[in-house]
């Protein structure tokens, strides 16, 4: 069993980043958990030159874009800013589709990645006119004589405000709302030889406009953006989801008008998630081990843990075809869906067989993680040792059983060490958050 | 939300779930003892011949019926200002069916065959909810998945049919694109299966010795209950009960049958399964893409031709099969379009759709009533409803259940029959 502060440690670095591995749990607790939140909130944010993302512009491209993408979140120095960018591309979606080309989608996530610390507003600004929401939510199509409603009632319902309050209940727009939002929306054409995006006043719709209760004069894109980020709904309704995927369940009302304060009408991430890290909830018992790995977050945390180049692998057929969840191809705008539907057949198999390859890897290395818990353990004190490395403090009787009879059985080499470690990133322990 | 069988007989109301346990064979009072009812309910027994076996495709994003299901007759279907225009179909592409004025999509022709050859082909004019006239997507998807609108229930259609039908069986809720929320149940887990043909252990020969007896055994229940743990050791030990008789259904002659799109190769697993003797009534595919706001014009007669080339691959091998006349497809959507094209060449959200239900003993025909087209009947330009989607359901879950009662304890409220089903 691990003591509270190594469960904090490891909790700390699942939610705040893609896991602990080796050393960072006897770190965390050396330092104390405030020391390590702090630390983590406030890395220099990494920069699209450091990330070396390779081109992304046709389909050949995918693989290494998509390898290098999970091999910064398994290792990358500022964990956080990863993580809240995996979080960030499940809120404000794009996805490659028949019209969205890959270097759309790539725009679009280098905006996600850039600060996404800083303000939300202004994130909402700002992809509302790239290429990839443009054209994923029809909004290069939405004009004066035409108007679109897609990109209107998703930028309402999943970018920023939801369907009701989620303090007073009150709906917080009308169809109604959602027709005049798109009218206010219209103007913005697709130059389709540069691939740009550029206000033609021809098509916006000059007209008078009310919406949210009242009138909003000529309102285009600048006006829509600032009253969504003054309307009471939208303080709460991020804040809320952050709040979610850091915590593990949704905050009570109290807490909620406390991030609001923090969120503002500029929506700022820092402050909001600075204050839930900071919250004596994040580190609950009742928070701990209380998510589930989605494929994304385990092949990241695999990864970390073993030390595998995700760099140079391409995963993206198990992540579509198997797992559900390729990080180009979200099953519609909503995102991907979260909690226990991740612990299923199709996943667990798949993941099973993704474990090989990087138990595989490092056994065959004599540097690697397998050859070091050969040489510094024994049979006997393995199931620890391995489950420790795996950032795992604490095991079940079952798997620790299961974990023995693997260890103590066949010869004690490298080989047997790599299927230990495998073992861990297949166990129910590994599989929560 | 989760809840417990208790909460579960409370929200479905004690009378009408007994009356459905009777009929269905099974004693729900009974205080089935986990290790005995596992032992029961684990049961790989094939279904015996003659249960329906539903599949279900979940159209989403919202399709637009009315070019699916086309009235070239309604005055308003070609009008530029209040209708389709520029993306109605012209009627001389329209496949005819006959009997009936409307006709199908020009890239559903093995539907239309299947209409005249069969008559095992129904469509249900207007299906949709007046209750709430949700716009939203996620909000209609959520609706149409729990079949409630109360906000208390948090399981699916579905999962609550498997919670009495086959309670704890890791077979009987099969969704072969990830978790399908009508599947969910609180007794009864969601097997996924994404390819029969991979629905197998990888272990590297170097350390396979034990690996997967470990990893098995790591599913034994060593966690507290309550626990997300223990929930991941369930799923890890319900895969192990699933695995070796899925992929003993791969048939890679059968699979071959199959288009390579995306709904083609979703049906074929269920083919696979079906052939096999899974015993699961209840099979979920999805195919997305209906959301056309723009380009309907191109996307639609893709997602109609993959769709209606993958059903008829699909029928044409369960039809060889001893289930022939067991499986019957139900394809729906959260909801259809507005009527009046949107310059984009597409259509913005609406209410008012068309279902498809079709194979094992369906009465061909039309059912429900068509919504009035009117521009002045029309809400925000959608058709108004005239079927609740739970009387569809109702009629499923009946045929389903073999008995009148198994809807009403599912729904937890009375919904018409529809009468699709011969006896």
């Amino acid at each position: 069993m691990g003591t509270v502060t190594e469960r904090q440690v490891a909790h700390i670095w699942r939610r705040l980043g893609f896991g602990p591995t080796d050393g960072d749990i006897e770190h965390g607790v050396a330092i104390g958990t405030k020391a390590l939140i702090d630390d983590l909130l406030h890395r220099r944010p990494t920069t699209p030159a450091q990330w070396r993302l390779p081109k992304l512009s046709s389909w050949e491209d995918q693989a290494p874009y998509l390898g290098r993408q999970l091999q910064l979140m398994a290792t990358s120095p500022n964990p956080l800013q990863e993580r809240l960018a995996w979080i960030l591309q499940g809120i404000v979606v794009v996805g490659v589709t028949d019209s969205v080309a890959f270097d759309d989608l790539r725009g679009h996530v280098s905006r996600l990645r850039v600060n996404p610390f800083g303000s939300y507003t202004r994130l909402l600004r700002d992809t509302a006119v790239l290429p990839g929401m443009m054209k994923y939510l029809n909004g290069d199509q939405n004009t004066a004589e035409h108007p679109n409603q897609n990109y209107a009632r998703e930028l309402m319902e999943l970018f920023s405000l939801g369907l009701k309050n989620l303090v007073t209940g009150r709906t917080n727009y009308t169809q109604n709302d959602v027709i005049q939002v798109a009218r206010a929306l219209t103007g913005y054409t697709l130059d389709w030889r540069s691939n740009r995006i550029a206000f033609d006043a021809s098509y916006f719709d000059d007209g008078q406009k009310h919406f949210f209760g009242k009138s909003q004069g000529h309102a285009g894109l600048a006006e829509v953006i600032s009253a969504v980020s003054r309307h009471p709904a939208y303080r709460y309704f991020i804040p809320a989801r952050l709040y979610k995927e850091l915590v593990g369940h949704a905050p009570d009302v109290a807490t909620l008008k406390a991030l609001g304060t923090h969120w503002g009408t500029s929506g700022n991430v820092r402050s909001v998630v600075s204050a839930i890290a900071h919250s004596p909830a994040f580190l609950a018992p009742a928070a701990i081990g209380s998510r589930v790995k989605s494929p994304v977050e385990l092949l990241a945390s695999g990864a970390r843990v073993m030390g595998f180049p995700l760099g140079s692998s391409d995963y993206g057929w198990q992540l579509s075809s198997f797992m559900n969840q390729h990080p180009y191809f979200p099953p519609n705008v909503s995102g991907w869906p979260e909690g226990t539907t991740w612990l299923n057949a199709g996943v667990d198999m798949t993941w099973g067989g993704i474990v090989q390859d990087f138990a595989a890897a490092s056994a065959a290395s004599s540097h690697g993680i397998a050859a070091k818990l050969w040489l510094s353990e024994s049979p006997r004190s393995a199931p620890m040792a391995v489950a420790r490395v795996c950032g795992i403090t604490d095991v079940t009787e079952s798997t620790a059983r299961a974990l023995h009879a693997y260890t103590t059985s066949g010869s004690w080499d490298r080989f047997r060490a790599a299927g230990a470690l495998a073992l861990v990133l297949v166990s129910p322990e590994f599989l929560v958050n | 939300m989760t809840l417990t069988r208790r909460g579960f007989l409370a929200h479905s109301g004690l009378v009408t779930v007994a009356a459905a346990g009777a009929n269905l064979g099974l004693d729900l009072f009974s205080p089935l003892g986990e290790a005995a009812g596992a032992a029961m309910l684990r049961s790989s027994r094939p279904l015996p011949l003659g249960t329906p076996i539903l599949v279900l495709i979940d159209l989403q994003g919202g399709n637009d019926a009315t070019n699916m299901l086309i009235d070239p007759t309604d005055p308003w279907y070609y009008d530029v200002q209040h209708g389709h225009g520029s993306i109605a179909i012209q009627e001389s592409a329209i496949l005819p069916l006959s009997g009936v004025s409307r006709g199908l999509h020009p890239s559903m022709p093995w539907l239309a065959s299947r209409w005249a050859s069969d008559h095992d082909v129904a469509f249900v004019l207007g299906p949709g909810e007046n209750v709430v006239h949700e716009f939203s997507h996620f909000a209609a998807m959520h609706y149409r998945q729990v079949a409630d609108f109360t906000g208390s229930v948090g399981t699916g259609w579905l999962g609550r049919f498997n919670d009495l039908a086959a309670a704890g069986s890791p077979f009987a809720s099969v969704s072969i694109s990830g978790v399908h929320p009508a599947l969910v149940g609180t007794r009864t887990p969601v097997l996924t299966v994404p390819s029969v043909a991979y629905f197998d252990f990888n272990v590297d020969w170097q350390w396979q010795d034990g690996w997967l007896h470990a990893w098995r055994a790591m599913g034994g229940g060593g966690a507290a209950r309550g626990t997300m743990t223990r929930t991941s050791e369930l799923a890890i030990a319900d895969t192990f009960v699933a695995q070796s008789k899925v992929f003993a259904a791969s048939d890679s002659a059968v699979a071959a049958q199959f288009d390579s799109s995306d709904v083609g190769q979703q049906l074929a697993q269920v083919a696979l399964l079906v052939d096999a003797g899974i015993p699961s009534q209840t099979y979920v595919v999805t195919l997305g893409g209906f959301d056309t706001h723009g380009d309907e014009d191109s996307a639609q007669p893709a997602l109609f031709g993959q769709l209606d080339a993958a059903l008829g691959q699909f029928f044409d091998v369960v039809g060889a099969g001893p289930r022939a006349n067991d499986v019957f497809v139900y394809a729906t959507s959260e909801f259809g379009r507005q009527q009046t094209a949107n310059g984009s060449a597409g259509c913005d959200h609406g209410q008012a759709g068309v279902d498809i239900i079709v194979g094992g003993r369906v009465r061909g025909g039309l059912y429900g009533k068509a919504p009035s087209s009117a521009p002045g009947a029309r809400l925000d330009d959608a058709l108004v409803p005239t079927v609740d989607f739970r009387s569809v359901y109702a009629t499923i879950l009946n045929h389903l259940g073999r008995s009148s009662a198994t809807s009403t304890a599912v729904l937890a409220k009375h919904f018409e029959d529809l009468g699709v089903f011969a006896a």
